[in-house]
């Protein structure tokens, strides 16, 4: 069982980035929309600031986030499908 | 490339065991209508897309796909924990575990393995907007046949996410298309 600060933090980081990435689907067919592009650069920022949260108190998120002392953190558990991993 | 995040697209959090509804999802795994065709089908396709949008579409959406493979694969997962022998017996679920145990196998809700037959690549952008267009409705129709056999509101929650995806990129594949279309 995740934390409840842990779940809602990822949630944050998720969140974001899942709203981020729809907003880049519709800029992809609409490369002009000043509307859209200026909601995306609000949503990145956002997801960048809560990403550097998580990882701060919780670990990375890729490899290259890490901030590793050995043993090496990265492989550490729960996985993404692990249960726990989510709630 | 592609850099890998630890964390799910949307979280999948599935506390009961259900061996039956595993072989169900499994489809959306490796079969006919799934993420793995799906992802293959854009992210090849993109290499012969004519314009910036077709292939940053393509590029965007191939790549989300594998992120739904992933839901996929981790509902199955976590469907197919500490199962009795019983269990796999009587659900049904005996075949499948035959073959891959409680392993994460892409075949379809019959047991057949992946196939790119289920797709094609055909480097003209008109057919293949028109079958992308026509793969996320199918898979739709299929999300739509598990959540009438599903009854977990820990199942239910994460397929609707993913069917709802398949309704947003339908769209911005029409978008595309028209675009193409409406070119003078």
């Amino acid at each position: 069982m995740m934390d409840q600060a842990k779940r809602d933090m990822l949630r944050k980081v998720q969140s974001a980035d899942f709203t981020a990435h729809d907003i880049a689907l519709f800029l992809d067919t609409h490369p002009c929309c000043e509307h859209a592009l200026k909601a995306y650069k609000e949503k990145v920022a956002e997801a960048k600031a809560a990403r550097e949260e998580y990882e701060k108190a919780y670990g990375p998120l890729t490899p290259m986030a890490s901030a590793s002392t050995v043993p090496w953190q990265w492989i550490e558990n729960p996985w993404t499908w692990d249960k726990g991993a989510n709630y | 490339m592609w850099v890998y995040e630890k964390k799910l697209q949307y979280p999948v959090s599935i506390k009961n065991s259900n061996p039956k509804m595993a072989q169900y999802i499994i489809s959306q795994y490796g079969g006919p209508d799934g993420e793995l065709g799906a992802s293959l089908r854009y992210l090849s396709q993109r290499f012969s897309m004519p314009d910036t949008v077709t292939k940053g579409l393509l590029n965007d959406i191939g790549s989300e796909e594998l992120a739904h493979l992933e839901m996929i694969g981790t509902i199955v997962f976590q469907l197919t924990r500490n199962l009795s022998e019983k269990e796999i017996e009587d659900s049904g679920f005996g075949a499948y575990f035959i073959d891959h145990g409680t392993a994460v196998y892409p075949a379809n809700a019959s047991g057949v393995p992946f196939s790119a037959n289920v797709l094609q690549s055909k480097g003209d952008v008109l057919a293949d907007l028109a079958e992308d267009m026509a793969a996320e409705q199918k898979a739709r129709a299929t999300y739509d046949n598990i959540l009438r056999l599903a009854d977990d509101p820990d199942v239910i929650d994460p397929i609707r996410f993913l069917r709802e995806r398949e309704v947003v990129h339908f769209q911005r594949f029409g978008e595309a298309m028209r675009r193409i279309t409406d070119m003078k």
